[in-house]
């Protein structure tokens, strides 16, 4: 934790002389010039000094002059002084490259050279390529100016050999020669470079030879290395150079004596010398020019440095592959953007809803008079008023959710009235007036109390089910009761399987529920007018949103138009109806625009996810090869279906992971019970059972003495694997995905007491119902907007499409308009999840531009009058062969038609058949490493390292990919945190924004790597596939594991709060003082 | 959020005369509380009197005699970047800073956080043990107290409805010396303290001098641990005392178990944290 610097006084010399004096007389005294590093370790480091004597006051120490042979640079120029000088960016280009990309731009405009070389803080560049050009440093003391070489000055980490009362006061950097070419690579994974290295090539150019070199290491050792002995080798004949150069990189490295440190191996580092050395001696003999495209992402070099010795380099794509600003951003960060709660329709009026205060209660009266009377107040609306319409319930599964509750409630939190009011304030105030009799009801709370004999129904009656049954089995269910669904994933023969396993583990397991926590709270303005109804809604599924109101109101599909406008995040919660009918049937009783806008504490009542107790058995061979696994889970789905059928039917499908397993039997049981109804979650079924399956994996890795790594790379199933009967093969190299995580974490090294690492992967049936269109209209000027019904939740999706548009037309990304989801408008988009915008209908809005390419050909044949094979495609347009003439999209469409501002569409859709034909489309890998600091004492930890994958096929847009997962991950590192909606008998006790805490900046982990693995192989546009679930699945799963690393204590039950982890312990100290036989893991200290 | 009226008096003395006539009125300082808990409807006042518009109530002034005197209406974030707060009372500063985040210090102030009396919060305890006092001020009297005997019990001090706190005073500590606060939080860094530990100890070399040790935010009012501060006086202050004195520290509270820890775990800690924080101050490095 930062603390305060200790006080101290500040000096201001007049001159270097005075501030030299100083030095010397002042006891404690250090010499500030930036302050960049020394205020960091004064404030936390713990470094005291009573006098800072402050350099900036000394004038004339800051400039660059050019002399013959060399620039001299002022102590006192800052990086980005020196960035940005004429002089240095004309005589040493490459110097000025490194200025400019050091740290960041607050540190580099006050950050200075001479500060950055007298601290010689290890992990820095300048020194690296200073050394690398002979540079000198002029050094002003008592005894006189000296120059020395700045590989003299630097002699040891944060140690120079500056005497008492000297001052660095110019740095001297002599131009390189004719023939002298030298360059800068860094490899930078966090907040410090973890390698630099510097390359300089005297070339004798009509010798073809290497008359003289210097190659130094930066930020891997105590301080910058040059290779001798590697600069020798490097001198030679240039036609031979590449072959020297792999032996030349051992000696480099073994020069440079590397270490081993938080940013890398020293393997790695080792490993990166020879990468770059290799880069950079081919620059040099090239051009001496720097390459062109900008050095990837630092984040990526891990994934690269794999990939790059498997695949091709992908073909220059122009804006897609690209990491383009998000085109929604500017709008949301102004505040332009018009969210649903922006809505404002002219005579709109607002709702309130009145919600009950009992888990399950018959409703024997409603009194609405006197809120009728209150001010403002136009309408009272409560379950009678229903009987009117075609259906008083919805639901996409099951017709079982009562808009208003009619007879009886079945959860806290359930709407049993609305006030309909001017005002919104009317409307709260009526509320209070509105009088409501309930006779209680005895209530199921949990699972285990639904499923027990003679439990109290949750609902006496059966109902229909919806128009997308997905996993319904109404029939199968037997005789009324509290089950929701029943969901068996069977095959092979698992009793037998267990009888001849080697070691079989086996244990119980609980996820908690959690609310999602969308910033913007569920809200719909609803106008229903002229037999017709219009909802700007928050929510993801735009359509499926069409479908209920449809229902509700017995009108056809064309009669309901839903308009989603920006949402402001969804992360499943915003999956399905919510409050979209009873905002509707406000307006339909008062014949006005009715606006209804829940508060946060109504959101969390309104839908959560389930939570799931599991049992698993896992059984494997003496090798560690998985044979058999075997679950019950049963899921506490709340008080309506929901998305309730198909969370079971996840969870027990994800039970079985990305392993090959010979026998399978699990079974998911979900309960209507007297709670706040559940429903989706980012990547629901699959945190649900990584929880347990992956604890397990490390379970028995530990029973048979493997590392876990080893396990899952003995199991993980390669690609094109059939491994679960009647689904897609796998669609994703893990083992290679779990090894770059491995690697990136730096798992094999050395770890610190109380600290372990963990991982956790995967394999989640993603995309959902592979069917959807697009449409595209090519304008007269050549511009496009691309019709699609996905919603925008925060995810990008507009920003996605319009990239693969502008890729297919080679137009500019500015003149690509997405348009909101609106029925109206856009195309059929069956939801806005699972992660299926950019496979599924980046699909369609390629095929859209195909189709309207093809058109467009056809059209410039008519234009030409030319025929079909004369008329070839090109990037931007048409040409006609054999000829000069060349037409642009606009220009065929004007001269078609004859007309100005003419236009066409292009059509795409996918279904499911053929490609589309075998569920899941892919593949989704929730794969996470992480690194925990626990401590014993308080049961406290945190998450000290972060590392997750997304094996995405091709990023669109890199950074926003990046971006998903990480955000994906730090959700999964709430629950594994903190989240957790608790009950007290019927009510929620932490349903508020201050009693649910999610993770705030100071939870995250000090260092965070997101790894991007882009093989082309995924079924979506260019090889893409989704990944907008990310790493959240697996996160509860590698924290268990990392703490059992830390501990030697299994996790069982998320969040790990500092109590139960403490509790755990107890209970280990209690059980080792008998046997004394904990053994820990071999990745942490246990205790 | 009930409809209610707001008054915006430009003195102290109108504010106590506002406060005097309107029973149902309360007083609003940064509301970060207050607005919240009308937002829940757990209080729906009529009125409020906006005290932010009072000059002269806002500001810190140090003398050394008198010591350290805070408006009740400065902010939580102006104290935790004043310089004299800093460099004299420092653990003060450190209470300050790690209330919740940046934006609800630079509205809360520090009368609104003492006079709201929420048990579970940070600077209430570091001031107990910096001895802090409370000055008072109704229409016609104007009366000064310990903060302890302020603090009466959670959401509840001897304030009257017509009366506010218009100052906090504390002494400046003695030059030997050091003081610290620790805050343990179970649910988010940003969450309100599970328990937070604030000690005040003299050294005469390793010899302990003087020890005052406030636990805050397990009872409803920060509780003073005076066994543990008897057992020190005078010994070596080493680690097995420390560890001692943590266990009678956590005999002495009575731990009100709640979301962010059951009172056993609550007792833990405080053992835990005691030791820790008298380690700490003795090291003078930071947690």
């Amino acid at each position: 934790m930062p603390s305060y610097p200790h006080p101290f006084t500040i000096a201001q010399p007049g001159s270097v002389a005075e501030a030299s004096q100083l030095l010397i007389s002042e006891e404690d005294g250090v010499l500030y010039a930036g302050g960049t590093e020394l205020l960091l370790a004064m404030k936390h480091g713990g470094l005291r000094f009573r006098t800072l004597i402050d350099l900036k006051t000394v004038s004339g120490l800051t400039g660059i002059e050019l002399t013959e042979d060399r620039v001299a640079i002022g102590a006192l120029a800052t990086h980005r002084m020196i960035a940005q000088s004429g002089i240095v960016r004309s005589r040493l280009s490459e110097f000025a490259r490194l200025e400019s990309r050091i740290a960041n731009p607050r540190v580099r405009a006050t950050g200075t050279l001479g500060g950055n070389l007298a601290f010689a803080e290890p992990h820095s560049d300048p020194a690296t390529l200073l050394i690398a050009l002979d540079a000198e440093v002029v050094v002003d003391g008592p005894d006189g100016v000296r120059q020395l070489s700045v590989a003299d000055l630097i002699v040891g980490p944060y140690e120079t050999s500056l005497k008492r009362g000297e001052i660095l006061r110019e740095i001297l950097v002599p131009i390189p020669a004719g023939g002298q070419h030298v360059a800068y690579h860094k490899v930078q994974l966090h907040e410090r470079p973890m390698l630099g290295l510097a390359l300089r090539l005297d070339l004798d150019a009509a010798q073809n030879r290497v008359g003289g070199a210097r190659v130094v290491v930066g930020a891997a050792s105590p301080t910058p290395r040059r290779g001798l002995a590697a600069e020798s080798m490097l001198v030679g004949p240039t036609a031979d150079l590449d072959e020297r150069l792999e032996a030349t990189a051992e000696l480099l490295a073994e020069e440079a004596e590397l270490v081993d440190d938080e940013e890398g191996s020293a393997d790695y580092k080792r490993h990166l010398i020879g990468v770059h050395l290799a880069r950079l001696a081919r620059q040099l003999l090239a051009s001496g020019e720097p390459p062109k495209r900008s050095l990837p992402q630092p984040e990526m070099l891990v994934a690269r440095w794999r990939e790059s010795q498997r695949h091709e380099p992908k073909p220059g794509f122009r804006v897609v592959g690209h990491s383009v600003p998000r085109t929604d951003g500017p709008a949301k960060v102004t505040g332009e953007a018009i969210y649903a709660a922006d809505v404002h329709l002219p005579r709109m009026m607002h709702a309130k809803v009145l919600r009950s205060p009992f888990a399950h209660a018959s409703i024997r009266s409603i009194d609405t008079s006197a809120a009728l009377a209150a001010p403002g107040v136009v309408d009272v609306v409560v379950g009678d008023h229903l009987r009117h319409l075609a259906s008083p319930r919805y639901g996409h599964a099951v017709r079982d959710h009562w808009i208003l509750a009619v007879g009886k409630v079945r959860y806290v939190g359930e709407p049993v009235a609305v006030v309909i009011a001017e005002t919104e304030p009317q409307a709260q105030h009526a509320l209070d007036l509105v009088d409501v009799e309930y006779e209680e009801l005895e209530t199921v709370l949990t699972a285990e109390e639904a499923f027990a004999d003679g439990a109290p129904l949750v609902h006496d009656q059966r109902y229909e089910v919806g128009v997308s049954p997905g996993h319904v089995n109404l029939d199968a269910l037997g005789e009324l009761s509290n089950l929701l669904s029943h969901e068996v994933v069977r095959w092979g023969d698992a009793e037998a399987a267990f009888d001849r396993a080697d070691v079989v583990v086996e244990g119980e397991f609980y996820y908690p529920m959690a609310f999602a926590y969308p910033l913007e709270p569920y809200v719909a303005v609803a106008d229903y007018r002229e037999n017709a109804l219009t909802v700007h809604s928050c929510g993801q599924h735009t359509y499926m949103v069409r479908r209920d109101l449809a229902d509700v109101f017995g009108l056809p599909l064309s009669r309901v138009r839903v308009i989603t406008p920006f949402v402001g995040g969804g992360f499943g919660s915003k999956s399905y109806t919510k409050v979209e009918p009873l905002a509707a049937v406000c307006s339909w009783r008062v014949g006005r625009p009715v606006k209804l806008e829940l508060t946060v504490e109504e959101t969390v009542l309104t839908t959560r996810s389930d939570d799931a107790r599991v049992w698993l058995r896992t059984a494997a061979d003496q090798t560690g090869r998985l044979i058999a696994r075997q679950a019950r889970c049963t899921l506490n789905s709340g008080a309506y279906a929901e998305n309730g059928m198909l969370v079971s039917a996840k969870t027990a499908s994800r039970l079985v992971g990305p392993y090959a397993f010979a026998a399978v039997d699990i079974e998911a049981r979900s309960a209507y019970t007297n709670t706040a109804p559940a429903s989706s979650y980012r990547g629901f079924g699959g945190f649900h059972a990584t929880i347990a399956s992956e604890v397990q994996l490390d379970e028995l890795a530990e029973r048979l003495g493997l590392d876990p790594i080893e396990i899952r790379l003995r199991n993980l199933v390669p690609p094109g694997t059939e491994f679960f009967p009647g689904k897609r093969p796998m669609t994703a190299d893990a083992a290679n995905d779990l090894r770059l995580v491995a690697d990136a974490l730096d798992w094999t090294s050395s770890r610190m007491p109380s600290r372990g690492v963990g991982t956790a992967i995967n394999a989640i049936d993603a995309g959902a119902a592979p069917v959807g269109r697009s449409e595209v209209r090519v304008h007269g000027d050549g511009s496009l907007t691309v019709l699609s019904g996905s919603a925008e939740l925060g995810q990008g999706g507009r920003t996605v499409l319009a990239q693969i548009a502008a890729e297919e037309f080679g137009v500019d990304l500015a003149h690509v308009q997405v348009t909101q989801s609106d029925t109206a408008v856009t195309p059929f988009a069956r939801t806005t999840g699972a992660d299926r915008t950019t496979t599924m209908e980046g699909t369609t809005v390629l095929l859209a531009c195909r189709d309207a390419k093809e058109q467009l050909a056809e059209m410039a044949q008519d234009v030409w009058e030319a025929a079909a094979e004369l008329v070839t495609l090109e990037p931007t347009g048409v040409r006609l062969s054999d000829s000069r003439e060349f037409m642009n999209w606009g220009e065929i469409i004007v001269r078609y038609f004859r007309q100005p501002d003419m236009e066409i569409i292009g059509r795409g859709h996918i279904r499911p058949v053929g490609d589309w034909g075998l569920l899941p489309p892919f593949w989704e890998l929730p794969l996470a490493g992480v690194e925990v600091d626990a401590d014993t004492e308080t049961g406290d930890w945190r998450l000290t390292r972060l590392v997750t994958l997304g094996d995405v096929g091709l990023a669109i847009n890199p950074a926003m990919a990046e971006g998903q997962d990480l955000g994906s991950a730090i959700m999964g590192l709430g629950v594994a945190l903190r989240e957790e909606l608790v009950y007290e008998g019927q009510q929620l006790l932490n349903g508020s924004l201050l009693g649910y805490r999610v993770p705030g900046f100071t939870d995250l982990p000090d260092t965070v790597a997101g790894i991007l693995v882009e093989s082309q192989d995924g079924i979506g546009p260019y090889g893409a596939k989704g990944h907008g679930d990310g790493s959240l699945s697996s996160m509860s799963a590698a924290i268990a594991n990392a703490l059992h690393a830390a501990l030697g204590v299994w996790l069982r039950r998320p969040p790990f709060t500092p109590e139960r982890v403490w509790r755990a312990l107890q209970t280990r100290t209690a059980t080792a003082a008998g046997t004394r036989t904990m053994a820990s893991g071999n990745r942490g200290s246990g205790t | 959020m009930q409809p209610f009226e707001l008054l915006q008096p430009r003195s102290l003395d109108d504010a106590l005369g506002m406060l005097a006539d309107r029973p149902g009125a309360r007083p609003l300082a940064g509301g970060t509380a207050l607005v919240v808990l009308m937002k829940q409807a757990l209080l729906q006042p009529d009125c409020l009197v906006d005290l932010k518009r009072i000059p002269d109530a806002r500001g810190v002034a140090w003398d050394p005699g008198e010591g350290l005197r805070v408006g009740a209406l400065t902010t939580i974030r102006e104290i935790e970047q004043n310089l004299v707060v800093r460099s004299t009372y420092p653990a003060l500063a450190e209470a300050c800073h790690v209330v919740a985040n940046v934006r609800i210090r630079n509205l809360a102030t520090l009368g609104g956080n003492l006079a709201h009396a929420d048990y579970q919060s940070d600077p209430p305890a570091m001031l107990a043990a910096l001895d802090a006092r409370v000055r008072i001020r109704s229409a016609g009297d104007t009366r000064e107290e310990p903060l302890e005997r302020f603090l009466v019990s959670g959401y509840q001090t001897t304030l009257a409805s017509d009366e506010l706190l218009t100052e906090i005073v504390v002494p400046t500590p003695n030059g030997e010396q050091r003081t610290r606060y620790l805050k343990f939080t179970t649910r988010s860094a940003e969450d309100r303290p599970c328990v937070g530990v604030a000690v005040r100890l003299g050294l005469d070399g390793e010899t302990c001098t003087d020890l005052t040790v406030v636990v805050g935010a397990v009872s409803s009012v920060p509780v003073r641990v005076t066994e543990a501060e008897d057992l020190a006086r005078g010994e070596r202050l080493d680690e097995g005392l420390a560890d001692e004195l943590g266990a009678r520290a956590a005999a002495a509270v009575e731990p009100i178990g709640d979301l962010r820890g059951s009172a056993e775990y609550k007792r833990q800690l405080v053992h835990v944290l005691v030791r820790r924080t008298i380690l700490g101050t003795m090291a003078e490095a930071t947690p």
